[in-house]
Formats: structure tokens, C-alpha cells, sequence
């Protein structure tokens, strides 16, 4: 294709430290235009507070989703995507995989991912980038000779109603790998960064070792004004944001219709703060106003946020906004439970 | 004669709920109906401690649905017969027949699961179990999973979706 530029893979969250700086691996790099596909950034990712500023620099910001996220709301444009029963598409990664066959036609203006593309790029003069139908790319990649000798190509599929059921053969788990010596093996010899990165591999980064916390240790001065230790985590009803605005789900993570933090009683009792309050999170990154379950169950220096709802949910502010731009560079990942924060009663009204 | 009962061991429950979820889809219960709810033995509030910290806490949890009596008060009240009791033990209502008044819900010594709906209920999707008057009967609890389930029905063909969809089932 003509104009075809290198792709530059770079974890979403270097998007602050690019617009602050202009740079990415000593290149001068830029963006002026942001397109986010089946992701959420500000309610999964952490300081959405600065990603929200880098969205301002970048000045155009396009979210492309089956609903109405917190990073859908502050986009300049939103493209609704058709959800899994109104398209057509093949799920691989489960253990028997299926032909996910269209129950309706898209709602409204909603399409699915690969015709949304199609759409830009024919709008953009590239009519020969996506030539294909969905089903003709499907074809594609299950019409091959080893899947239609077996019975598994999308006729095969199409016929069975989506799903074919046989004697499954699983791969076994993989084995714990060992040393030499029989011993677990801790030492990594090949060990790379996720994706391209200025940061060179040091001898300790291919060993466990200890990493100080960046804001959440004993000793951080700015604990005179936050002095308590945040975390959230990720069980069945608290992970990512797929499952927000999930009445059903509420009935089990949300309290008199809010969500809410855990607090020790010794903590919520120095401020005046009993099971059902509304309580104020902050920190210098940000604030959240939820309600407050008490419980021994806890850490009395620690506050357990929730984690997986649309800032639409809280009274105010959002939880991940506490979060900070701590970002590992070997796993290029996010500290989520790297946070310091105070907490008051909240005597304000919603917002 | 055959009694009905679930097992549940509680030593491995954690209050996942995925089991009241797994019913509530299942039967298409309205919103805020629960047949069945994992209930915590411990502080005030879901999934909080008693005792003392930091070293002497407990926390135990237990699931809650219709016991299906072998001498049911609800049966007793309902002033229409609606309610019976089938050959095998269990309690059903024949939803024909019910008129709404509650007061089998009044007379239930269980307390702690949402059978009935406050208010009219609010289905996610067409046809409900309850949905007329939401209850707390689960004939269909015996059934063979729904066709929704296909792939989950064909490893456990025998087990209910409650069963199929927790977390503990795969330890045993």
C-alpha cells in the first residue's frame, strides 16, 4: 500500500510521557490523533487524570465501542460498534473455539470493529486496504485445507450452528520450568521488555528481586497529608469496566445504589465515619465520592477502592483518578496498588 | 418419600455468588430479585468480618434459597391453592392461579433472599419465571441446563447451571 508507514507498537500508557516531551526512543514523535478500539483507558488504565490532559494535546480523540465509557465520554467522537450478537466473528481463544454467527442486524448506525475500518478507509481513498467481507476474511482464515479434511472450516461451523461439538484434545498446562539442577527456575536468559523501549535490561532484571513502592511506602513525606495506604483488586465483580452499569451485578457491589470503599473501623472512627456515609478519596491525582462499608477486615492504614466502574456511577470524581503515571518499564505495565490517599466524611450533594 | 436438597460445602464458599447469578439468569429474574443469595457469618455487612483485629476475625459464609419444607408455611396461607406441594417435595406456585397477595413470603421463616419484587418488575429480557408474581419456586432447578449453556451442559450433562458456574465445583 502506498504511503505505508513502520509500525511503531507503544504501550498506551507512554502516551502522557510522548506529549509531554515530543519524543519516543530519542525520535521526535507525535500524535494529533488518537483512535481507541476495544479498550477503556480511563476507568481500567491508571492516571486518567494525566491521560485526560494528553487527550487534550493530541486534540483529536476518536473511541469506537459498544457503550458509553468514561473514555467514550470525553472522546470528540464516539463510533458505536456493534455488540457480539450483531456481528459475525470467530472466538479462538477458548478452549472450543466457535463461529459467532449474527442473532440480528447492527442497531442504529452501529457496525462492527473490521467494517468501521472499512468504512475510514474507504472514506480516506484506500478502497483496497480491507477488500474482504467479514465472512470472506472469515473464509480466509478457516477454509484451509488441514480445517475443511477435518470438518472445522466455516461451512462446517456455519452448518453445525456456530458451534461444533466433539472430543476435545486440551494441550496440557504448561510445566513449571526448572534449572539444571531440577529447581525452579528463576533466572530468565531471554527476558525482553514488552514492546520497544529505551530502557536497556539490567543483571537484576532477570532475577526476583525487591522494588520500593513509588508513592505507597512508610516513609513517603506526603503521608502527613495522605496517610492512607489505597488498593483495589480484581475479582468477579470489580475488574474491568465491560461489566459497569450491571444492575444485576450491583445487587452485590454497591451499596444503597453507590459503590462503595472499605475502611478499618479504627480509620473510619478517627473520622467520624460509620458503614453507609458518604466519604471522600483523594489524593493529589484525584478524588472519588462513594460510600463507606466499615470493617475489621482490613488493614487499619489501608482503603480498598472498587475497581470496573464508569465515573458515572460515583457521586463524584471516579476511583481510578487516585491512581498515578507509575508505569513498569520492563512489564510496561501499571502499578494499580502503588496509591496514597486521605479520606473525609462528604457532606456536599451529587454533583 | 424422594426429598430434594442441595449440597453445599461451606468450607470451600466464598462468596462468590456466582451461583445466585447463574439462577437469576437462568430463570430471567427481575432486577432486584435474588432466588438464592451466599450470606456472610460475620460482621454487619456483606463480606465483612466479626471478632477482633487483628488476630481473632472470622468469616464464614452460607447459601440461602427456598427450603422447600417438608411442612410449608407458605403452603399453609395461600388463599387461593396456588401453592402445592408435588409428590417429589417440592414446593411450587402456580402462577395462574397467584394473586399477589404475599402472603407466603409473610409467613416464610427464612429471611435474607429476595423472592418477590417491590415494585413491577424489570425484566432484562422477555419472558420470565416470575413474571406475574415473582416467587421463590425453582421447579426448573431440577431441569437440564438451558440450550444457552450448550457447551457447559455437555461437560456436566446431570448439573444445574448454579452448579456449573461456580468456582469451588472444579476442586471436586
Amino acid at each position: 500500500m502506498k504511503d505505508a508507514l513502520p509500525n511503531k507498537m507503544i504501550m498506551g500508557e507512554y502516551l502522557i510521557d510522548i506529549m509531554k516531551t515530543g519524543k519516543w526512543n530519542g525520535e521526535d514523535t507525535t500524535f494529533k490523533a488518537l483512535y481507541i478500539q476495544a479498550h477503556d483507558p480511563l476507568d481500567n488504565g491508571c492516571a486518567p487524570t494525566e491521560m485526560i490532559e494528553t487527550w487534550d494535546k493530541i486534540g483529536f480523540v476518536v473511541t469506537a465501542d459498544q457503550f458509553m465509557t468514561t473514555s467514550a465520554q470525553y472522546s470528540d467522537l464516539v463510533l458505536p460498534v456493534a455488540t457480539s450478537f450483531e456481528s459475525e466473528g470467530f472466538e479462538a481463544q477458548v478452549r472450543e473455539p466457535f463461529l459467532r454467527t449474527k442473532a440480528i442486524e447492527p442497531l442504529g448506525e452501529s457496525k462492527c470493529d473490521y467494517d468501521i475500518w472499512r468504512g475510514i478507509a474507504a472514506a480516506m481513498g484506500y478502497d483496497d486496504l480491507y477488500p474482504w467481507t467479514v465472512e470472506e476474511l472469515l473464509r480466509q482464515y478457516l477454509d484451509t485445507p488441514e480445517n475443511i479434511e477435518a470438518g472445522v472450516a466455516y461451512d462446517d461451523y456455519a452448518a453445525a450452528g456456530g458451534a461444533i461439538m466433539g472430543e476435545y484434545v486440551y494441550a496440557e498446562d504448561p510445566p513449571v520450568e526448572h534449572n539444571d539442577l531440577g529447581r525452579t527456575k528463576f533466572y530468565l536468559e531471554s527476558w525482553v521488555p514488552r514492546l520497544q523501549t529505551e530502557e536497556t535490561i539490567e543483571p537484576h532484571d532477570r532475577l526476583p528481586y525487591y522494588k520500593p513502592a513509588i508513592e505507597a511506602y512508610l516513609d513517603n513525606p506526603d503521608r502527613e497529608k495522605y496517610p492512607l495506604f489505597g488498593f483495589s483488586n480484581h475479582d468477579a465483580y470489580h475488574g474491568q469496566s465491560m461489566h459497569a452499569h450491571s444492575q444485576w451485578l450491583d445487587q452485590f457491589r454497591k451499596l444503597d445504589g453507590s459503590p462503595f470503599c472499605r475502611i478499618h473501623e479504627t480509620a473510619a472512627a478517627e473520622r467520624g465515619i460509620k458503614t453507609g456515609d458518604m466519604v471522600r478519596c483523594f489524593n493529589s491525582h484525584g478524588y472519588v465520592v462513594l460510600r463507606a462499608v466499615v470493617t475489621k477486615g482490613i488493614r487499619e492504614d489501608s482503603v480498598w477502592l472498587p475497581h470496573g466502574f464508569y465515573a458515572d456511577e460515583f457521586v463524584d470524581g471516579f476511583a481510578q483518578s487516585l491512581t498515578g503515571h507509575n508505569v513498569d518499564p520492563q512489564t510496561q505495565n501499571a502499578n494499580f496498588n502503588d496509591m496514597i490517599l486521605q479520606v473525609e466524611k462528604y457532606e456536599g450533594g451529587a454533583e | 418419600m424422594t426429598r430434594y436438597g442441595m449440597a453445599i460445602d461451606t468450607k470451600r464458599c466464598f462468596s462468590c455468588n456466582k451461583c445466585s447469578m447463574a439462577c437469576k439468569v437462568e430463570h430471567n429474574l427481575p432486577e432486584d430479585v435474588l432466588w438464592s443469595r451466599a450470606h456472610t457469618e460475620g460482621g454487619d455487612y456483606y463480606l465483612t468480618p466479626s471478632g477482633t483485629y487483628p488476630n481473632d476475625l472470622h468469616m464464614g459464609f452460607y447459601t440461602l434459597a427456598c427450603q422447600h419444607c417438608a411442612e410449608p408455611a407458605c403452603f399453609e396461607v395461600c388463599p387461593t391453592g396456588a401453592t402445592s406441594v408435588r409428590d417429589d417435595g417440592i414446593v411450587v406456585v402456580n402462577y395462574e392461579e397467584c394473586i399477589g397477595c404475599k402472603s407466603c413470603i409473610e409467613a416464610c421463616p427464612y429471611e435474607g433472599f429476595v423472592p418477590l419484587s417491590k415494585t413491577r418488575p424489570t425484566l432484562w429480557t422477555g419472558k420470565s419465571a416470575t413474571r406475574r408474581h415473582p416467587t421463590f419456586k425453582t421447579e426448573r432447578c431440577q431441569s437440564a441446563p438451558s440450550a444457552s449453556s450448550a457447551l457447559t451442559a455437555a461437560k456436566y450433562p446431570s448439573a444445574s447451571r448454579c452448579v456449573t458456574c461456580v468456582p469451588a465445583r472444579l476442586a471436586t
